[in-house]
This record gives C-alpha cells, sequence and structure tokens, in this order.
C-alpha cells in the first residue's frame, strides 16, 4: 500500500545542488511569476528567489537558476510585447550599458558575502528595505494621481501622480536623445544611470532588476507604463542573458530546475503579457505595488522564522495576483472577441 | 593651524600654543582615558592639560591622553592625544550637541554595518577557513548522456558550463516563446494593437 501512494516521482534530484526537489512547485513558480513577469514587466526574482529557498534550494543556488530562468521568460513576454510596440528598444539597449556593469559588481558583492558566510541574512535585509521603498513610492503616487484626477490635471496619458521625471529631463548632458516608442528625449547619461544602479542591486540580490527598473523607467525616465513594462522585459532578458553566464561561470546555477521552470513559465507568460493590453497603467501600478507589499510581508516572516506563515503568504498572494490577472486576461478577451463577432455580423 | 584629526602626537611645550580652527573630537573609551590621564600628567609634570574653544568659541575642547611614547634617539616623552567635546558657555550649546550626537549616531550605525560585513572578512583572511566554497556535481544518481555530460563539464570547467547556460537559457526560451505565440495566435484575439491609458 505504502508502494501505491509513493510520492517520490513528484521530487526530482537536483545533481549540483544535491538536493531533491518538488518539481510540480517548480512549475507552479514558473507559471505564476510568467504570469506576474508578463503583466509587470519584470522577471519576478522577488518572488522566485524566496519561492526557490522554500522549497529548500540554498540562497545562492536560487539567485542563479531564478536568474538563467528569469532571462528566457522574459525572451517570451519581451517577443509579445514587442508586437504591442511596448518595447523601445533604443533606450533598452542604451541601459543595458549600465545593467551590465552593474550586474558584475552586484555578483562579486555576492560571491564576497557567500565566502564570509553573510548572504543569506544581508541578502535578505536588503531585500526589505528594497521592497518598502518602492511599495511607499507607488502608493504615494497613486495617492497623488487620485488627488490630481479629482482637481482635473491631466497629462500624456491621463493622469499621473509622481512626475519626477519632468525634472530628470531638464537635465542637459549631452548627448541628448529621442526615444520613439516611449514619446521622451532625455540625456543618455539618465537611462544609463538608472539601469546602473539598478544593475548593482539586480546582481546583488539577483533579480533581474525589473522590480526596481519598472518603477525607475515611469518614475525617472518617464516612460508610459505600458512601454516600461515591455521595455522592461527586454532589458531583464538581455542582463538575464548576462546574469546566466556570469551565474554559471561560478557555477550557481542548477539547469535542470531552469528547464522545468521555463516551461510553466512560457504559458504564463503569454497570459500576463496579453492582459497588459486591457489594464490601465495605474492598475498595473497598484497590483505591481500590493504584490511588493506581500512580498515584504513574506521576507519578515521568514527572517524571524515564521516560516509556515512565510509561505502561506507568498504563495497565496502570488495566487491571488495570478487570478487578478487571468481574470483581466479572459474578461478583456472575451469582450474583445464579442465585439469582433458583433462587427462581424453588422458587416 | 588647519584642522587636524585625533590622535596626534603633541609635546607638554607644544599643547599651550595649540589651537582648533573646526570641530574635531575623537571616540575613546572612557576606561582607558582615566587610566591613562593620570599616568601623563604626572610624565609630563604637569597639573592640566589645556582647553580650547573652536573657531565659532561655540564647542569647547579638551585634549584626552590616549598614550604616551618615548621617541628614540633623545629620549623625548611624547603625549598622543584626542580631543573631546567638553561643554560651550553657549545657550544653544545643547541643540547644537544633539545634532551632533545624530551625526556621531550616524556614524556608529555605518561603522556597525561595516563591522558586520568586514570582520569575518578580516578573521577568514588571518586563517584557512577563507577558502572559495567549491561545489561538486554528483554524477553517482544520474544515468542520462546528455545529462551527466553537463555535470561533468560542471565539475571539469566552469567556464564551458557558463557557455552552456547561456546557450541553452537561449534556446529553450526562443523555442517555447515561438511555440506559445502560435498558439495565442489561434485565439482570434488582435495581437498587435493597444491603447495606453494610465489613469
Amino acid at each position: 500500500m505504502k508502494e501505491v501512494i509513493s510520492m517520490e516521482w513528484l521530487y526530482m534530484y537536483m545533481p549540483i545542488s544535491g538536493i531533491d526537489i518538488f518539481w510540480p512547485g517548480l512549475v507552479l513558480i514558473g507559471f505564476s511569476v510568467g504570469v506576474i513577469g508578463g503583466f509587470f514587466g519584470m522577471g519576478g526574482a522577488w518572488m522566485v528567489t524566496p519561492g526557490l529557498n522554500i522549497l529548500g534550494f540554498p540562497m545562492a543556488f536560487a539567485i542563479g537558476t531564478d536568474i538563467a530562468h528569469m532571462a528566457g521568460k522574459s525572451m517570451i513576454s519581451t517577443l509579445r510585447h514587442s508586437k504591442f510596440g511596448n518595447v523601445d528598444y533604443k533606450l533598452g539597449l542604451i541601459m543595458v550599458v549600465g545593467t551590465v556593469a552593474g550586474i558584475q559588481g552586484g555578483a562579486w558583492l555576492v560571491m564576497w558575502l557567500e565566502r564570509i558566510g553573510r548572504v543569506e541574512s544581508v541578502v535578505r535585509y536588503a531585500y526589505m528595505v528594497v521592497l518598502a521603498l518602492i511599495a511607499l513610492m507607488v502608493f504615494y503616487d497613486y495617492y497623488k494621481a487620485t488627488k490630481k484626477k479629482k482637481a482635473g490635471i491631466e497629462d500624456r496619458h491621463g493622469t499621473e501622480g509622481v512626475t519626477w521625471y519632468k525634472t530628470l529631463h531638464k537635465i542637459n548632458i549631452p548627448p541628448m536623445m529621442y526615444f520613439k516608442a516611449a514619446g521622451i528625449t532625455c540625456s543618455a547619461w539618465l537611462p544609463i544611470f538608472v539601469s546602473f544602479v539598478t544593475g548593482i542591486l539586480a546582481g546583488f540580490l539577483g533579480i533581474g532588476g525589473g522590480l526596481i527598473r519598472m518603477p525607475s523607467l515611469v518614475y525617472l525616465v518617464g516612460c508610459p507604463t505600458h512601454i516600461a513594462v515591455g521595455t522592461d522585459l527586454f532589458e531583464v532578458m538581455i542582463s538575464g542573458l548576462w546574469g546566466t553566464f556570469t551565474f554559471g561561470r561560478y557555477g550557481r546555477i542548477e539547469l535542470l530546475a531552469m528547464f522545468v521552470m521555463l516551461t510553466g513559465a512560457a504559458v504564463g507568460a503569454q497570459i500576463g503579457t496579453v492582459a497588459t493590453k486591457y489594464a490601465k497603467g495605474y492598475g498595473i501600478r497598484i497590483a505591481f505595488g500590493l504584490a511588493v507589499v506581500a512580498c515584504l510581508i513574506s521576507v519578515i516572516f521568514k527572517q524571524i522564522q515564521w516560516n509556515i506563515p512565510a509561505t502561506v503568504l507568498i504563495l497565496g498572494a502570488v495566487g491571488a495576483i495570478c487570478l487578478y490577472i487571468v481574470i483581466i486576461m479572459v474578461r478583456g478577451a472575451a469582450q474583445e472577441l464579442r465585439e469582433k463577432k458583433a462587427r462581424g455580423t453588422t458587416a | 593651524m588647519p584642522l587636524q584629526r585625533s590622535p596626534r602626537q603633541l609635546n607638554a611645550s607644544q599643547c599651550s600654543q595649540f589651537h582648533i580652527s573646526g570641530l574635531d573630537y575623537g571616540i575613546r573609551t572612557l576606561t582607558r582615558l582615566f587610566t591613562l590621564c593620570k599616568e601623563i600628567r604626572q610624565a609630563l609634570s604637569i597639573s592640566s592639560l589645556p582647553s580650547l574653544y573652536d573657531s565659532t568659541g561655540l564647542h569647547q575642547f579638551s585634549f584626552s591622553p590616549v598614550d604616551i611614547r618615548t621617541v628614540a634617539g633623545d629620549g623625548t616623552r611624547v603625549a598622543v592625544f584626542c580631543w573631546n567635546l567638553m561643554k560651550s558657555q553657549d545657550s544653544s550649546f545643547m541643540t547644537r550637541r544633539l545634532l551632533h550626537m545624530r551625526t556621531i549616531y550616524y556614524r556608529m550605525m555605518v561603522f556597525l554595518a561595516a563591522a558586520y560585513l568586514l570582520i569575518p572578512d578580516w578573521v577568514l583572511a588571518a586563517g584557512a577557513g577563507g577558502t572559495e566554497l567549491i561545489v561538486v556535481a554528483d554524477t553517482r544518481r544520474v544515468s542520462w548522456g546528455p545529462e551527466k555530460y553537463f555535470l561533468d563539464v560542471y565539475n571539469t570547467n566552469l567556464t564551458l558550463f557558463g557557455v552552456w547556460c547561456l546557450l541553452l537559457t537561449l534556446f529553450w526560451g526562443m523555442f517555447l516563446g515561438l511555440l506559445t505565440d502560435q498558439i495565442m495566435k489561434r485565439t482570434g484575439l488582435d495581437l498587435e494593437h493597444r491603447t495606453i491609458v494610465e489613469h
């Protein structure tokens, strides 16, 4: 009887990290992060790294494996977003310069922290600070946008709350550049600087940088939310590929886990990306803010050894956000198909 | 005289001529100061150490001895001092002092954070425990050829493993992307146009 109900087939041996992993968990993480990443325009490592850690991966392997999976997933999302015209390739390529340099620095930092035995705690504390700041910024932005809307103030694509980019666009350090898809003109040094800082954090925290770069593109560079999402995914793809090579060279990637996760992520990425078509910019921003808060609380729980509540919270939040995005996608698609059918009937 | 950071070597005759043009002070443990103070005063044959004011007159300093040394050759005894913020005649001193305390607090926080990160490195540098962490893939439980090949590459040539990681990620991502794209096209949705609305 014990043989019949054996659950061994649900576990896959990871020969590099030397552990048995619950592989449906990897598929589920891949799918969920594919949906969320495609919708928010990021790799989703801020969920995957703790997620992999919860499944049993050591932190250094969780970071490396996650970066590799993220690169592949972002490729899938970028292909789809580019067809919507959501990717500013010129802006993305310029940002690569700063990102690559930054990620290299971040990877050195991780290796050094691993050597001195501080990687787990430092990465977790840094996570908390970064997540708290991002969440605060997003909700402050929404509060300000709501006030502006009541006052009847409108910007390029409707009401915007935080518009720090307007001040930063006044910096006239040459070369000045026009980014067609984003519809902005600014000094080339602005996106380079932003990407350098986000690159360091990306390499250090084991994230693609999208978590920081997406809001940075919106608030500091001045991209509309949808363009920020698409451009950021392009950027995550390139930085993720570089990160894959870097972490691979350090021997911190579990290839088998990457393949399994990417398979789930491919389906999720399509759903998340198409859902952006049916969402307003602030719909994306607020959902993003809520996701960040959930992640922050789970990391705090983890820090104080509340492992089960942390797991429940992060999985619950990921599930809820996934569901929210899938509902947006299904409703929007159904509406579109109904309208298309009605037009066909009228014609 | 330009601002000098403590500790600084002064002999007894120089002490009375010394003036401070800016705010500077050293942080030393009280125990060490009290222990050394008496010894150095006796050694230098002076009744008290001089107190000084900065150029604004708001802050009063005294020298706290932290060490006493004999200079080689002529046998001159030299005291090593650090600046200490003591008190002021100014009525708004406490407000200013609190601001300085905040600065000290920030410095202490930075110091503690740096110590948290640096001390293990110093300790490891001093012993054999600081060697690089080496992970070896266990091929004993793996029988499938390609998987075994990649694990051997992992164990023998990490740079090549990095290149393989990059290529396999590219290949698998591109393959799945094109596959799922074809599936999405069959849904009948317009996947090439969208309208941007922020709020």
